[in-house]
């Protein structure tokens, strides 16, 4: 059901051009998005090696050629009503297309496809706007035989036919069409092409379409034309009256003839059955009458399927081709501008209009097999809980999950329904998105993570990305340096995206501005919703708002400095002795993190590593990301400790491949340890609503918590870059420690028992004030006077959490102390912010 | 005047923004071809947004909007259209041509259209590649071999016939000579050095003419029953069928030659000919062969990172060509066999001087290389220079039509970076040669330190070379990075290194833009150093090397070594 469309090299000489095909696939990619039940649907469009492209359509075996070479025996007015109808058909594909700016141009019998129940589908329909009107390859697009007069001179002189092609033309190629279909022959069958060319352009002598009515039906073998007097031939004549003209303004629209009453009968009545007809004709994509599961998936869901199922679309074309092998390809002189020549031809270079089947019968049978569990395939979502289905392969590693058949035939039944029931079932949808998110609607799946809702299309509409504005300069350089890996996101049609969404992003928060590196952000966005330019701007905004807050302000300094501030703690939390090596060598986080944390890992990463990054982070709160950086550090541990500040530099300036799982598991492992109180800041958002229930004490977002008396209060910037260690506040400690006891819902869910002997509190007051009130079950080491710490110290390396209390008045020494245990290599060190005095009005303070 | 309407019109708009207020009257400038029709609702929302205009009027303003686009738009398709008529109608003759020349494109990149490809074209290649990827590949490599041997048997005659010839000319001239005036007179001597002359040449083309035949026999030969014996292959469940008679054939010749030699005591002469011939090629790629080598592997790529490899090799450039020694052959003649009709191809870069041909040392010792074994699969290298001057001089007419000169028939030279392509089957490493044009002399001076940058002919086309490569999928690609192929006086130690990085930052850039062609293939790419370089100047290089190319270390290994513990 496939098409393969190779089109030409490109001409790149001098600059780094975008090679034509990439041209060509970015434009090709809008095609995707049409869908009308009179056109085939363009699925998925590849690219293959020497700038071929191959198209991936639905297709149907029967087409109007098949008819008109076949024609069923019918009585001549049940002809003329079914040549009647499939006009309509075309027409109304044809309108749609017109609707979007398309015109068809490549018309012909072969490529209007039936459907069994007779229902015309255009296909092939996007050659004029994919290869934008022909400048774009090196063939003249479209048949002769069909080609309106003007669409071939429009072809010949480029220059003067600039702009005379339009949906008129189509009209002539209908009327052509349709001809054939009434004679049941085909016309100029055994003509050269160059005696049909000519044949075309001698129409300009008549004036009328009558006389070109006359001179086409003479041309038919069998010129007998039909008289009847019935109102499908009078329909059949007044289309082609006014189609058949060599002057295009006597020539009608499609949206003219439909609106014509002469398909007044269509029109309503026949629209329902028309759209009856559409929900069946996915199914017909495969040719099986049976019940299966194939039917319940839609196109696109069954090409990812059938990718998953070891399909490989450009072998199996290549199978069907004959192929000539690289090495008869070079050319045999190439001069220092770089003109080839001396090249053979090959057919490869040729635009082939063959389709190729694709056989879905693996597809098939693996669904078949996957029928046995039901439950998988149409999983129920108000199931009891506890009667829960797991995949056998859930428990294996995420690549493998991904590109298992089976469990991705599962996770896509899921997610489909769990988008529909949206945002009823938001909180089932994070829950299911915990364990994994299926890459098929990854887009859609992170929208609803990220709590999109509303009109967003209206919105959209609203904000102009077309003024300039001040930071266009600045993204018109950004963009195309952006992710130009991906063959999509390089294509011109992707620069242009980019720049909408971010122009429309930066006239709905006109209090932010544009920082370098918001483009790979919104690239990333624009890659997953590349034919959804307001889900990806909304998007790109909620995940601003929630990781990115305020980081896109004209001054950011602040922002950001207190971000790298706690990133520097947070590494000296979790890794003491990298956090002394980097101090001593003096290699800061911003000399590497800025670009890190502005852009989330965007900058950093390829796009398949940042989305699996992602799909955890957006689970994440808004520290979460601090977490990712320490690990990504923690992966590079061994050879910081080994470099100097040089040496440091240029890791970091081309970062070696990092692993990007084994960053999830740590970040996650990270963010589990890590106190959510020492993650606080000044800058981060606090005013959200609370919208859903937190699921755990991980999921909140300790920025967004009510304060009270005994919660972290802001730290001036100085003091803070100043300070090694964290702080912990009051209420942490005493959540952790269960010091109250009570079951309110703050509850650790996964502080269980265990947990609770790993935290050591060490109270470095003088003893007698230790001796006066202190928190249960902490050590007293005083601070002053004491011999050696080294043995204390090795009691202390068991524990998760060091808790260093003092009192408020002599912070310095608290820091002072902690910073000796870091030393020392102790880890998850942090000091009690307020000291020991903000417990004192809880009452929970005892005497030892 | 209408030639210049790209569709720029004047949209008008009148509206009343509430009962009591005054009409409003909006004018825009619209493009009725550039704005789509879906794009009119953005473009009202605009200019509401702009013009402050009550949201109530948007419904409106966007359909007469939308109206007015459609309408001028399908008048200036109109209007475009009959244009188009209109010159036809007023020369109606060109119909004709338009026809003719339209139908040729059609032809020439249409497949529905184009001449089909003669199936027997691609017969041979589809046959020697499953042969060769199957049991039948070691009596394919067998053939070849004694198809190679006999033809050094011919060479090695020849070049003796030819010395004993000389040698015997020379005593009787020397006789002459001496005895001029005697048994000889001047006119003797004169006719005899004609006569000499007239031998020469004689034995000259009769060699020649062996030559040929025997490479067309082995070539025609060897073709028939490629195609046979594949044949017989697929006739029988793809396994070699012992009694098949292409099989057999095969064997015959095999055996054959063998037997010839042996009863023609022909083959001890043979083999101490090869011996006396052989040593004397390992000794020069003894002193000559890789002497010093490095590899390398690198990343390249901001985000989306490609692996290749890199070799830095000291090495003479045509030991990629000729085999060093037996052993060694087959291990080769195999692997490049193998790959010949794959599309993992190797390819090598060799400077050669402006004129078609041999001329310069390296370009000589090239053509010997080719012409001592039949090139089975494509023409033998003189015919491929043959055709490719043909190419070349149809260009130069193109270029030039306007100067004519008519000396530039004889001497045809070409430019510096331009580079032509040969193709072999029978070249020990690589299968493509890139004969790339350049002074070497210039490129070899003091002067050139400072000339030659990045964006010297010759290093650009290094670009063109890779370009050319990743069109027809070479993985292997070497290159002259000092872009010379021997070492002169004048070259320092400082030249090297500054060419080197010059070299080796150019192909950096090169190969990065070529993973956005290929979709970032993997590759091999191998600097060649000429040999004579001192060991300071390699290590200096080596040690460059990765500060060019960013390359991955072997930590990962022990980071993945202590994980898994």
């Amino acid at each position: 059901m496939k098409t393969s469309i190779p089109h030409n090299e490109c001409g790149s000489n001098g600059l780094p051009l975008t090679p034509y095909s990439i041209k060509v696939l970015g434009l090709a990619q809008e095609l995707i998005a049409l869908k009308h039940e009179n056109l085939c649907v363009y699925i998925d469009f590849c690219c293959g090696k020497h700038d071929r492209i191959f198209a991936v359509t639905e297709y149907y075996l029967d087409s109007i050629e098949s008819l008109i070479n076949n024609p069923p025996a019918l009585l001549q007015s049940d002809w003329n009503k079914l040549c009647f109808k499939l006009t309509y058909n075309i027409l109304c594909g044809l309108k749609y297309l017109n609707d979007f700016g398309i015109i068809h141009l490549g018309l012909e019998p072969r490529n209007i496809l039936l459907t069994s129940n007779k229902l015309a589908k255009l296909s092939n329909y996007g050659m004029h706007h994919m290869t934008d009107g022909g400048k774009l390859v090196l063939f003249p697009l479209g048949n002769s035989k069909y080609s309106s007069p003007e669409q071939i001179i429009s072809t010949f002189f480029p220059d003067v036919g600039h702009n005379a092609v339009s949906s008129k033309s189509d009209v002539w190629s209908v009327a052509i069409i349709l001809l054939e279909l009434i004679h049941k022959t085909l016309l100029w069958k055994d003509e050269p092409n160059a005696v049909i060319i000519a044949n075309v352009l001698q129409m300009f002598k008549f004036t009328s379409s009558y006389s070109v009515l006359q001179h086409f039906s003479e041309n038919f073998k069998n010129p007998e034309f039909h008289i009847s007097p019935s109102e499908d031939f009078m329909g059949l004549r007044f289309v082609l009256e006014n189609s058949l003209s060599p002057e295009i303004k006597h020539r009608l629209k499609p949206a003219d003839f439909i609106n014509h009453s002469v398909f007044s009968r269509f029109s309503i009545p026949g629209n329902q059955a028309n759209g009856m007809h559409s929900l069946k004709s996915y199914s017909e994509i495969n040719y099986d009458a049976d019940v299966s599961p194939i039917e319940d998936l839609n196109c696109s869901e069954l090409w990812y399927l059938w990718n998953l199922a070891g399909g490989d679309m450009i072998s199996d074309v290549m199978k069907s081709v004959t192929t000539t092998s690289s090495i008869t390809k070079a050319p045999l002189l190439v001069s220092s501008v770089g003109d080839l020549t001396g090249l053979q031809p090959s057919p490869e270079t040729l635009f082939d209009t063959n389709v190729t089947l694709l056989s879905l019968e693996t597809l098939q049978k693996r669904l078949t097999v996957n029928c046995d569990n039901l439950k998988f395939l149409y999983p129920l979502l108000e199931e009891e809980v506890g009667d829960e289905v797991v995949h056998e392969a859930s428990k294996l590693p995420l690549l493998i999950r991904e590109n298992d058949f089976g469990y991705q035939v599962y996770r896509i039944a899921l997610f489909k329904r769990l988008l529909l029931a949206y945002p009823y079932l938001r909180d089932r949808l994070w829950k299911e998105a915990r364990v994994d998110i299926p890459p098929f609607c990854r887009g859609r799946v992170w929208a609803g993570l990220l709590d999109v809702m509303g009109n967003i299309e209206e919105q959209y509409l609203n904000y102009d990305k077309e003024t300039p504005v001040p930071a266009d300069r600045q993204i018109a350089v950004d963009v195309p340096r952006c992710h130009q890996y991906n063959a999509v996101l390089s294509s011109p049609v992707a620069h242009q995206k980019l720049k909408r969404v971010l122009k429309a992003w930066l006239m709905a928060h006109p209090n932010l501005t544009y920082w370098q590196g918001l483009d790979s952000l919104c690239a990333v966005f624009v890659h997953l919703n590349f034919n959804d330019e307001p889900l990806a701007w909304v998007s790109l905004s909620k995940f601003i708002d929630k990781y990115l807050h305020k980081f896109f302000l004209k001054d950011n300094s602040d922002v950001i400095q207190e971000y790298l501030a706690v990133f520097s703690h947070l590494i000296a939390f979790h890794d003491p002795l990298l956090a002394c090596h980097l101090n001593e060598i003096n290699f800061i986080p911003d000399l590497y993190a800025i670009p890190w944390f502005l852009t989330m890992f965007a900058h950093v990463f390829p796009l398949h590593k940042i989305v699996h990054l992602w799909d955890t982070l957006l689970l994440g709160n808004s520290s979460f990301p601090l977490c990712i950086g320490v690990a990504i550090l923690q992966q590079l541990r061994s050879q910081l400790l080994q470099s100097d500040f040089n040496e440091c530099i240029l890791l970091f300036s081309d970062l070696p491949e990092i692993d990007i799982d084994g960053v999830v598991q740590k970040s996650i492992q990270i963010f589990c340890h890590t106190p959510k109180s020492s993650t606080f800041r000044v800058h981060a958002r606090k005013d959200v609503k609370m919208t859903r229930e937190s699921y755990s004490y991980y999921s909140e977002d300790y920025n967004c918590m009510p304060k009270n008396e005994l919660s972290i209060t802001a730290i001036p910037l100085q003091e803070l870059k100043n300070e090694l260690c964290c702080r912990i506040s009051g209420d942490d400690l005493i959540q952790l420690c269960e010091l109250q006891g009570t079951n309110d819902s703050k509850t650790p869910a996964k502080s269980n028992k265990s947990a609770k002997p790993k935290i050591a509190v060490i109270d470095i007051r003088p003893t007698d004030e230790f001796a006066r009130g202190s928190i249960p079950s902490s050590f007293n080491f005083p601070m002053r006077g004491n011999k050696s710490s080294s043995n204390f110290i090795q009691t202390l390396s068991q524990q998760k959490l060091i808790v260093v209390v003092g009192s408020q008045s002599n912070h310095e020494d608290n820091k002072g102390f902690a910073t000796e245990l870091l030393k020392a290599g102790l880890k998850g060190v942090c000091v009690l912010h307020g000291g020991i005095d903000v417990l004192k009005p809880t009452g929970i303070l005892t005497v030892p | 005047m209408d030639s210049v309407d790209h569709g720029d019109r004047m949209f008008q708009f009148s509206f009343s923004s509430g009962r009591n207020k005054q009409p409003r009257t909006l004018n825009v400038p619209v493009n009725v071809t550039d704005m789509k029709i879906n794009e009119v609702p953005e473009f009202t929302a605009r200019l509401l947004n702009f013009h402050n205009i009550p949201c109530f009027v948007g419904p409106g303003l966007n359909s007469s909007l939308t109206k007015f686009i459609k309408d001028e738009c399908s008048e200036l398709k109109n209007r475009r259209s009959s244009d188009c008529l209109a010159m036809i109608k007023e020369n109606p003759n060109s119909i004709e041509t338009i026809a003719k020349s339209l139908a040729e494109k059609y032809e020439k990149t249409w497949l529905r259209y184009s001449v089909p490809v003669s199936s027997n074209l691609n017969e041979f290649p589809l046959a020697y590649h499953y042969l060769i990827h199957s049991p039948a590949m070691q009596i394919l490599l067998k053939l070849e071999k004694k198809y190679h041997s006999d033809l050094a048997k011919i060479l090695v005659n020849k070049e003796q016939s030819l010395t004993k010839m000389q040698e015997r000319h020379q005593l009787e001239m020397s006789r002459a000579c001496e005895h001029v005036g005697f048994a000889y007179s001047n006119d003797d001597v004169t006719i005899l050095a004609s006569k000499h002359l007239e031998d020469a040449e004689r034995l000259q083309s009769h060699w020649k003419n062996e030559y040929l035949t025997v490479t067309n026999n082995q070539k025609s030969k060897f073709r028939e029953l490629v195609i046979n014996l594949h044949k017989e292959m697929q006739g029988n469940n793809g396994r070699l069928d012992d009694s098949g008679p292409a099989y057999n054939k095969m064997k015959q010749i095999i055996d054959e030659t063998v037997s010839v030699m042996r009863s023609s005591n022909g083959n001890t002469l043979f083999n101490n000919e090869e011996a006396g011939r052989s040593p004397n090629v390992s000794s020069t790629t003894g002193s000559t062969g890789t002497l010093m080598e490095e590899s390398f592997t690198i990343n390249l790529g901001a985000q989306l990172k490609t692996m290749h490899n890199i070799r830095l090799i000291v090495t003479d450039a045509l030991n990629f060509c000729h085999y060093s020694d037996e052993g060694e052959m087959e291990a080769q003649r195999f692997q490049t066999a193998m790959s010949l009709y794959s599309s993992s191809l190797s390819a090598l870069v060799i400077l050669t001087d402006n004129r078609l041909g041999y001329n310069s040392s390296i370009q000589k010792e090239f053509s010997t290389i080719c012409h001592s074994s039949t090139e089975f699969h494509f023409d033998s290298l003189k015919e491929q220079l043959a055709e490719i001057e043909k190419h070349a001089k149809q260009c130069e007419n193109f270029d030039s039509s306007d100067e004519m000169k008519s000396e530039e028939e004889t001497t045809f030279r070409l430019k510096d970076g331009d580079f032509y392509i040969t193709k072999h089957s029978n070249l020990s490493q690589v299968h493509l040669v890139f004969h790339l044009v350049a002074d070497e002399a210039k490129l070899q001076t003091k002067a050139s330190l400072t000339n030659v940058t990045s964006r010297h002919p010759v290093v650009m086309s290094l670009r063109q070379i890779l370009k050319v490569a990743s069109s027809c999928d070479v993985r292997t690609i070497t290159i002259p990075l000092l872009l010379t192929h021997e070492l002169t006086e004048e070259i320092t130690f400082q030249w090297c290194v500054k060419r080197a990085e010059l070299v080796m930052k150019c192909m950096k850039g090169f190969m990065m833009e070529m993973a956005a062609w290929d979709g970032g293939v993997s590759r091999t790419v191998q600097f060649v150093v000429p040999p004579g370089v001192s060991e300071e100047v390699f290590d200096k290089i080596r040690c460059n090397l990765p500060e060019v190319f960013r390359t991955t270390t072997t930590r990962d290994l022990t980071r993945k070594k202590l994980l898994s513990r």
